[in-house]
């Protein structure tokens, strides 16, 4: 580094001079303090020198529209059940279009910082839309079904906390559905629609604010768009982390509070903590992991900085009261207002999950095996989920070595520790209900996996380059510039498409990646009768009344019919029994069940998904061998005590009140 | 991106911009809260908006203009407008969804007008604070430079007055102390700023 008239010769890692202009010794000096506050993250010269190439964005944007419209197509071609087009192989070409451009663009070294988020922003969108083309006209994910009910109630009802049988804990977390009911209000859109721009601006903000957090953990914009790159390549991000889930509103949130309490707290001042609380607040009331998950890791964060002592004392102090106050939030609300959430993380989820995990650790069951089921995957879907986690621990080690050296920063501490977790992840997936962890954790978990990568991505792309030179002598060709920078990247695009795909086949079973078309057989997601059925019971037999239904038009009956829904540890029995017995009474009155709904389909053919018609403990759950009994169904039909009160097609609708009631014997 | 373009003490905008912008804020604001009241004023004509509009007004009162608001009036060291935008965008959704929770919690329970007029009143009050602060910026400005000319003018003279008129002779000890602090320190800035790199940990 040399010094000339007030200019600066620096070199990138690439070996690049560049001159930079800088201002006297005293002018820096008084801004030493200033800017360590907000210190920005140091481009290297390429990074500074480079523009913002509009025409890559526009190539990127043409591969991305291409990628989505082969996915329309699928997903109609899916809906109209063309069993001669290959919507299997389509859906892999629309999502490679999409991310395979971006990945190579966006890894590359000459890259603007402003283009490197534009581009993250765009890839998470673009995803997004893949959900989106996939469910165009409604809502068909099972959870968002949950927050639909919510929503609409918190519109009808305009109080909290009212009963949802589809699951309880949501009504206690009511950010979402506030959030969604508060767009709907104010500008009149449908739920459906206010429902696409809340999820689509959390999207949004998930990626541009992990973006910016990789960039301050990692100091580069490179690691950072690699990071970033590994975190939208996470099992859950492509299809399910797009979902009108309360999951897919607090992430933002948090992610917010992280890069905010990062921005500013050297700034001081009362406006920042009271900024960072409120969206602490937004947090608890939305959702409960990402809550436990920001308390944990602001604690983390205070815990890194106060051993390793890089920030001043008021920082410090600044950032010990925010891990209190998330902290203090997140439980009291957890234990002392959403009341059936310990029951149902914890005592419901969470236990069984380690409890099986340690069992297939110490061998006392079996592990379960993956990608087997009655629907077995195309071949080569296994070998791409080994080969993701295969790549991921391979460059696990050299990652984690190489970000020793930035560990003395709190940040990148904490997404060290992150990384190292991520084999621990692993372990769950071999046991029966390890997705409670492995599922969940993963979003999470990814994030400090990215970064390690990030920093062995930009590290190794370095060395080589300055393994070519030194070989080779400086060139001035720059063709030679390109192909040596050129490797790299694409040496590591290819590698996280590899993780990618594998993980996409992780995350979604084969036959959901595309809609479903009318089905011949037992359904696997809500259909039109089905809800024309609920709308027809909404406003024929009123709300809030007890049904008994199968496992699918439970969401429909629960959401478009706003119906409370019979337990069913107790319902399979009513109707799994071939005659109406004293089972079958007993079970109706304990239920206090007024009315059952019937989809004829479940006798038409074994289903093609393998799961359970009504819960998890009926016979031949998850295997379906045959398709349910017709007399089964029939004893509805035939019972003296009932009446058929709807009938279209194969939904029909009985009335039980009369022997829930004791009226009829 | 480099410690030269840091400049966290300066505005982020003109004056001219800044006062624009909380004007336009204002008037969002106040358009919110007449739309939330359905009524334009004192007057007893009831304002009907048409729905694009409502959808844009809605989306902005939720998204947008409550976060902006806060930014531009109490963070202007937030330079980049991508930084800007993206606070305003975090901040106003953490605003309107503990607005509504706190609304759907009372008694009254949620509806559109508590929602919209709170939203509303919250950019109304942050964009006049910010309108005030923006045109007394340059009157305090002035302020300060005439107190500061006058406190050192002062200064001189008393100091004039105590050495009575010959120049006081500087510590040597002092004088050197100072040089090795401005060594030192230009070490500290070199270290981790000029290169445009992050300092060696092994360094």
């Amino acid at each position: 580094m040399t010094v000339r008239n007030g200019q600066l010769a620096s070199t990138n890692g690439h070996g690049t001079a560049t001159l930079l202009r800088t201002k006297p010794i005293v002018a820096a000096r008084l801004r030493t303090s200033a800017a360590a506050q907000q210190r920005s993250v140091p481009a290297t010269a390429e990074e500074s020198q480079a523009r913002f190439s509009y025409r890559w964005l526009a190539v990127i944007a043409s591969c991305s529209a291409a990628g989505l419209g082969v996915l329309a197509l699928a997903d109609e071609a899916g809906r109209r059940q063309m069993i001669f087009v290959p919507t299997y192989y389509m859906f892999w070409l629309g999502v490679l279009l999409i991310f395979v451009p971006v990945a190579a663009r966006v890894l590359a070294s000459d890259v603007n910082r402003q283009e490197r988020l534009t581009l993250v922003v765009f890839l998470g969108l673009a995803f997004y839309f893949v959900k989106v083309v996939g469910s165009p006209y409604d809502f068909t994910f099972v959870d968002e079904y949950v927050h639909v009910r919510n929503t609409n109630a918190l519109i009808s009802i305009r109080h909290l906390f009212t009963w949802n049988p589809l699951l309880a804990t949501a009504a206690y977390y009511p950010g979402l559905g506030a959030l969604t009911a508060g767009v709907v209000e104010l500008t009149g859109l449908s739920l459906f629609t206010a429902g696409l721009v809340v999820v689509g601006v959390g999207r949004v903000l998930v990626c541009a604010f992990f973006y910016l957090i990789f960039e301050k953990v990692t100091n580069s914009g490179r690691a950072a768009a690699a990071a970033s790159l590994i975190y939208m390549a996470n099992p859950m991000f492509l299809l399910w982390s797009s979902t009108f889930t309360y999951e897919n509103l607090a992430l933002p949130l948090g992610a917010f509070v992280v890069w905010w309490v990062g921005r500013t707290r050297n700034r001081g001042g009362f406006t920042s903590m009271a900024v960072a609380a409120g969206a602490i607040a937004a947090v608890t009331v939305t959702h409960h992991i990402v809550g436990f998950a920001l308390s944990l890791l602001l604690v983390a964060w205070w815990s890194a900085e106060h051993v390793g002592c890089r920030a001043t004392p008021a920082a410090r102090r600044r950032l010990g009261i925010l891990a209190i106050v998330a902290c203090c939030a997140t439980l009291t609300w957890f234990f002392l207002i959403a009341r059936p959430a310990p029951t149902y993380l914890i005592t419901n989820n969470f236990l069984p999950a380690l409890q099986d995990t340690f069992n297939v650790i110490l061998g006392h069951t079996a592990p379960r095996k993956l990608y087997h089921s009655a629907l077995a995957a195309p071949a080569w879907e296994p070998l791409a989920g080994f080969a993701a986690v295969l790549v991921l621990l391979a460059a696990l080690p050299p990652g984690l070595l190489q970000a020793r050296w930035s560990c003395r920063r709190a940040p990148a501490a904490i997404a060290t520790a992150l990384a190292i977790a991520f084999p621990l992840t692993l372990a769950p997936r071999l046991a029966s209900n390890g997705v409670a962890i492995s599922g969940r954790s993963s979003e999470f978990v990814y994030t400090g996996l990215g970064c390690v990568i990030g920093l062995l991505f930009t590290a190794a792309a370095s060395k080589w380059y300055a393994w070519r030179t030194n070989l080779e002598g400086e060139r001035a060709d720059s063709r030679h510039k390109w192909r040596d920078t050129f490797i790299p990247t694409a040496v590591a695009a290819l590698l996280m498409t590899v993780v990618f795909v594998g993980n996409v086949t992780v995350g979604t079973r084969w036959i959901e990646r595309v809609p479903e078309g009318p089905p011949r057989h037992y359904e696997r997601s809500v259909q039109p009768d089905a809800i024309a059925a609920s709308k027809w019971a909404l406003h024929h037999l009123g709300s809030n009344r007890m049904f008994g239904a199968d496992a699918i038009d439970s969401w429909a009956l629960g959401t478009y019919g706003n119906q409370d829904l019979a337990d069913a540890r107790w319902l399979w029995p009513v109707f799994f029994a071939e005659s109406m017995n004293s089972d079958v009474v007993k079970n109706i009155k304990r239920l206090k069940l007024r009315y059952v709904l019937v989809n004829w389909r479940m006798t038409h053919a074994a289903p093609e998904v393998p799961d359970y018609y009504l819960d998890p403990i009926e016979p031949e759950a998850h295997q379906f061998l045959h398709s349910f009994p017709a007399a089964a169904l029939e004893k509805f039909a035939l019972d003296p005590c009932t009446s058929l009160v709807y009938d279209a097609g194969p939904i029909q609708i009985y009335d039980v009140s009369k022997i829930e009631s004791g009226a009829c014997q | 991106m480099t410690l030269a373009s840091v400049r966290p003490t300066s505005k982020s905008m003109p004056s001219f911009s800044r006062r624009q912008l909380f004007f336009t804020l204002y008037v969002v604001g106040i358009a919110s809260v007449a739309t939330a009241n359905g009524y334009l004023g004192n007057t007893a004509v009831p304002l009907l908006v048409p729905h694009p509009v409502q959808v844009v007004q809605g989306l902005l009162m939720v998204f947008v203009v409550p976060g902006l608001s806060l930014v531009c009036v109490a963070f202007p060291e937030l330079q980049s407008w991508v930084e800007r935008l993206l606070a305003s965008v975090g901040i106003s959704i953490a605003v309107a969804t503990c607005a509504a929770v706190l609304i759907a919690a009372l008694p009254m329970g949620f509806s559109r007008q508590p929602l919209e007029e709170s939203l509303g009143w919250v950019a109304v009050t942050l964009s006049l604070g910010g309108l005030c602060s923006a045109r007394l910026a340059p009157a305090v400005e002035a302020l300060r430079a005439w107190a500061v000319r006058e406190f050192r003018g002062l200064a001189r003279k008393i100091s004039i007055g105590f050495t009575d008129g010959a120049p006081k002779r500087s510590n040597p000890a002092v004088s050197r102390k100072h040089k090795e602090s401005d060594v030192r320190r230009s070490h500290v800035v070199l270290r981790f700023s000029f290169d445009d790199k992050p300092a060696d940990p092994r360094a």
